[in-house]
């Protein structure tokens, strides 16, 4: 019996090279592929956040010295914090699975992301159950976010049931919107999981910013990092660009942070 | 303002039960997340509930977490008791008790994280589930279990509150005295003595004041022994003005010392006064950083409590509680103290939602400074356990207090007032169930241990009897309660003179049984009576005028005198609006009476008598159109 103590991490990852090199060998000569591992469910119960950061902060090596292919599944919550750029994934080869936007960065309609909701939402119910313009209304509320679309869609659909309406009005769907807000609006609260106070001064600001498109947020700290945790903040993959979600736009134009245009819309928000 | 009741407005009774029942028919599983601060409320949906899903062949069992529970243990008796559902078809599961679920073993954060992790495996189970969670529970949630929570195919809110009677026992949510009447007594005249006797010795005025006259009222305070207390300070009211002159720091201590013993006396206005000068005083002397103005800071709001200006309370403990979570870092016994009074302050207001975090904060705070053996832990678990009841949330408040009294009897023994305080709050817990047989052996061992502890003639005994009075008439049993309720009454004019708040609360409370058994005429002038004293003693805008001025029109309307109860409905309703808030249950239970007065005079056909007051006229006009 060999003892693997962390003073002998080195022999350790040799021996797994070996072992993984032998494995590559074996199955390449059966039917000329490789290993692929994937790990996952790192947020699995009883495993500590600090375990989990230990594992992929200080041990970082392992993961770039391993001889073969890995798709590491990552808390969110550790990708989106003060040790994301510790991590030892290089930029080109991490990957956010975002909502699909129902923005552009310039806040103009994303037609192709609410094409795509629209398409989800046909695959389960029939369109004709909204009035005009009420799906669209729900879709970009939902910032591209299904479950909370789902959640939207069956609390308009249950306030047109309570009046005895076959379809879903305007005010039913406004009645889901206003239910969801609620939700961000606490997430704009302190998080137990942030380091050290933010004040919602601070969070709001940074919104601010982002929302006008401030290229050095692409540079996040510890307000963005809360930010994103909360998904007041969405990322999107591509060009990597970040967005303010729309109830959230909605909140910062009633604290008349953001304007509103003379028919009381804030660009960007919900509609 | 809103019908409490009207239409389908978002969060109603109504429309959760109505919204649960849609979702409840239609999908075969998942969860949804319903927020409550009200149990009286949730259990009207779950009656709601029933009624409509019983047509279907739908059941629903209610399942309670256990308590204070590591989180995997939490999880895996959630899962079994969810299977054991799971087993009869078409039955909805409600699940509560996720506030009180987890061990403080571990951050709450990191126990939802376990929650969090298992979704699966309850999202997988074959039946529907309703998730019930408080307000403060879900400030965490929100960020701690983010998979979880999209997982909800529903998200609602619960905001109604249900409307509670407006009289009720007294409860004591810290601590009552401890001091025997006789011997505060005794000490006190000795001081006065020794007054003498060091005035005669030419003694400096400031050595007398703080060694003897205030040691000597405060001695009397504590027992509530008023009406001394007031002829003692008006006897001293000479010595007492030079104190009030002065402006040096080292007496400031003693001009708040005062401040207290006038607030004890209902002379808020000069305590008020005294209190800005301590906290200018300070300020200038000692800099707006310093410890000594969170205190001062503190004691201005107890003032503005006091006189029901809730409103400029807040600041002032909010105040206090960042200087000195800056000066004293956050887990400091006065941060943990300047906790408890925001949410004392929330608690009285009915922000129950609020008050649960800062009660929760405050007993973490007490644990880690003091330990798990401690009385300040006692105070803070029955602190939470009278939240709890104000919640309807029995069960926990009960195992709450149990916990309070076997720490204290493990400290104190079991013959010592702050058990009986425990005990009194048990009983109060009790009636308010309406399990009057568990309530009324306690009420009576309280008084007993109150009468040999602190002497018959004390405040604490004379609440006894109106808590005993209390549960008297709720069975019906009025003549023992009027006996107690007089004795109650009389003892208290005796300790603190006519004209005191608690002998209006006392006069109010005999009105009362009075109207139960329909001797109106006897009800009136006590009720006439305690409206003229509170506006003496508390003051005109008081929010305590709401509930006399609702209490007397409520007589009137019995007495189908309808035009004068109109005015006092209205009265009341404006100054607990104003003072309260619409979503206080104060102003909800006389929302509800004004509501339940105008449907009475439309069916009597009445409504000439009403005056064109606009909350009358909009209120009226709704009603019939219903």
């Amino acid at each position: 019996m060999v003892e693997y103590r962390l003073t002998r991490l080195t022999s350790l990852i040799d021996l797994a090279n070996k072992l993984l090199d032998e494995c590559n060998g074996l199955l390449k000569a059966v039917c000329q592929c490789q290993w692929l591992f994937v790990g996952e469910d790192f947020d699995k119960a009883g495993i500590t956040t600090d375990r989990i950061e230990e594992l992929f902060i200080t041990y970082a090596n392992i993961f770039q010295e391993l001889r073969t292919h890995l798709i590491i599944n990552l808390p969110i919550g550790l990708y989106y914090s003060d040790k994301a750029p510790r991590l030892p994934f290089a930029g080109d080869c991490s990957f956010v699975i975002p909502d699909t936007p129902v923005y552009h960065q310039d806040h103009s309609a994303n037609e192709t992301g609410r094409n795509a909701l629209t398409k989800v939402l046909e695959a389960r119910m029939s369109l004709d159950l909204f009035e005009p313009d009420q799906m669209v209304r729900l879709i970009v509320a939902s910032g591209g976010n299904l479950r909370d679309l789902f959640a939207l869609v069956n609390y308009a659909a249950d306030t047109a049931l309570l009046r005895d309406a076959n379809q879903i009005n305007a005010e039913d769907a406004s009645a889901a919107i206003f239910n969801l807000r609620s939700d961000y609006e606490r997430r704009l609260g302190q998080s137990p999981f942030d380091l050290a106070e933010i004040t919602y001064d601070n969070k709001a600001k940074r919104l601010v910013e982002v929302y006008n498109g401030a290229t050095e947020v692409k540079i996040p700290d510890r307000i963005m990092y809360a930010l994103l945790n909360a998904r007041a903040i969405q990322e999107f993959n591509g060009k990597r660009w970040f967005g303010v979600h729309p109830l959230v736009v909605d909140i910062l134009a009633d604290q008349e942070r953001l304007p509103r245009n003379p028919t009381g819309e804030v660009i960007g928000g919900t509609i | 303002m809103a019908l409490s009741e009207g239409g389908l407005q978002p969060g109603t009774i109504e429309d959760i039960s109505k919204r649960l029942a849609l979702w409840a028919k239609r999908d075969l599983s998942g969860i949804v997340r319903v927020e409550y601060s009200s149990e009286f409320s949730r259990q009207r949906v779950m009656q709601r509930l029933r009624n409509l899903l019983e047509p279907q062949g739908i059941a629903i069992q209610e399942l309670t977490l256990p308590s204070f529970q590591d989180a995997e243990t939490v999880v895996q008796k959630l899962i079994e008791q969810l299977e054991d559902v799971a087993k009869n078809p078409s039955t909805v599961a409600s699940v509560t008790g996720f506030a009180t679920a987890f061990s403080r073993e571990m951050s709450l954060s990191e126990a939802l994280r376990v929650l969090n992790f298992n979704r699966d495996r309850y999202l997988a189970l074959p039946l529907k589930q309703i998730w019930w969670m408080t307000p403060a529970f879900m400030q965490t949630a929100i960020h701690a279990m983010p998979d979880l929570n999209s997982c909800f195919v529903q998200r609602l809110q619960l905001t109604e509150g249900v409307l509670e009677e407006v009289a009720g026992p007294q409860l004591q949510t810290a601590d009552g005295s401890t001091t025997n009447i006789d011997e505060a007594r005794q000490r006190a005249y000795g001081l006065i003595h020794q007054f003498e006797a060091a005035k005669n010795s030419e003694a400096a005025p400031t050595e007398l004041l703080t060694t003897y006259v205030l040691p000597a009222l405060e001695a009397l305070s504590e027992v509530g022994a008023q009406k001394e207390l007031r002829d003692l300070t008006q006897q001293f009211e000479g010595i007492l003005s030079q104190l009030k002159a002065t402006d040096s720091l080292e007496l400031a201590d003693s001009l708040e010392r005062l401040a207290n013993l006038y607030v004890e006396q209902g002379r808020y206005t000069e305590a008020e006064t005294l209190c800005q000068k301590t906290l200018n005083l300070r300020k200038q002397l000692l800099g707006d950083e310093h410890p000594a103005i969170a205190t001062s800071l503190n004691n201005l709001a107890l003032v503005y409590k006091f006189q029901g200006r809730y409103s400029e309370v807040e600041p002032l403990y909010q105040q206090a509680l960042n200087l000195r979570q800056r000066l004293l870092g956050e887990a400091h016994p006065h941060v943990a103290s300047s906790l408890n009074n925001l949410a004392e302050l929330y608690r009285s207001q009915g922000r129950y939602g609020e008050a649960e975090s800062l009660y929760q904060q405050t007993l973490a705070i007490d644990r880690k400074v003091y330990g798990d053996e401690h009385s300040t832990i006692a105070i803070d678990l029955n602190n939470l356990a009278i939240l709890y009841e104000s919640q309807g949330r029995y069960s926990e408040a009960e195992s709450l207090l149990r916990q309070a009294l076997s720490l204290r009897q493990r400290l104190l023994g079991d013959e010592h007032p702050d058990i009986a305080t425990i005990l009194n709050n048990l009983a109060g817990l009790y009636t308010s169930q309406e399990r009057f047989s568990k309530a009324l052996p306690l009420y009576q061992k309280v008084l007993s241990m109150r009468q040999k502890l602190l002497g018959d003639n004390h405040p604490d005994v004379a609440s006894s009897l109106n808590n005993l009075a209390e549960t008297y008439r709720s069975q019906g049993c009025y003549d023992e309660a009027e006996s107690l309720y007089q004795k109650a009454l009389s003892l208290l004019q005796k300790l603190q003179g006519e004209n005191h708040p608690t002998v209006a609360s006392s006069l109010n409370n005999l009105a009362i049984l009075y109207e139960s058994q329909g001797r109106y005429s006897e009800a009136e002038p006590l009720l006439q009576q305690s409206i003229y004293i509170t506006a003496q003693t508390l003051g005109e805008d008081h929010p305590r005028m709401a509930i006399r001025y609702n209490n007397l029109a409520g007589l009137y309307e019995k007495l189908a005198r309808f035009a004068e109860a109109e005015p006092l409905y209205l009265r009341a309703l404006t100054d607990s609006y104003q003072w309260l808030g619409k979503d206080h249950p104060n102003t909800r239970t006389i929302w509800g009476n004004f509501v339940s007065f105008l449907r009475k005079i439309i069916e009597a056909g009445q409504a000439e008598v009403l005056s064109d007051h606009p909350t009358t006229q909009d209120l009226l006009h709704h009603l019939q159109q219903d």
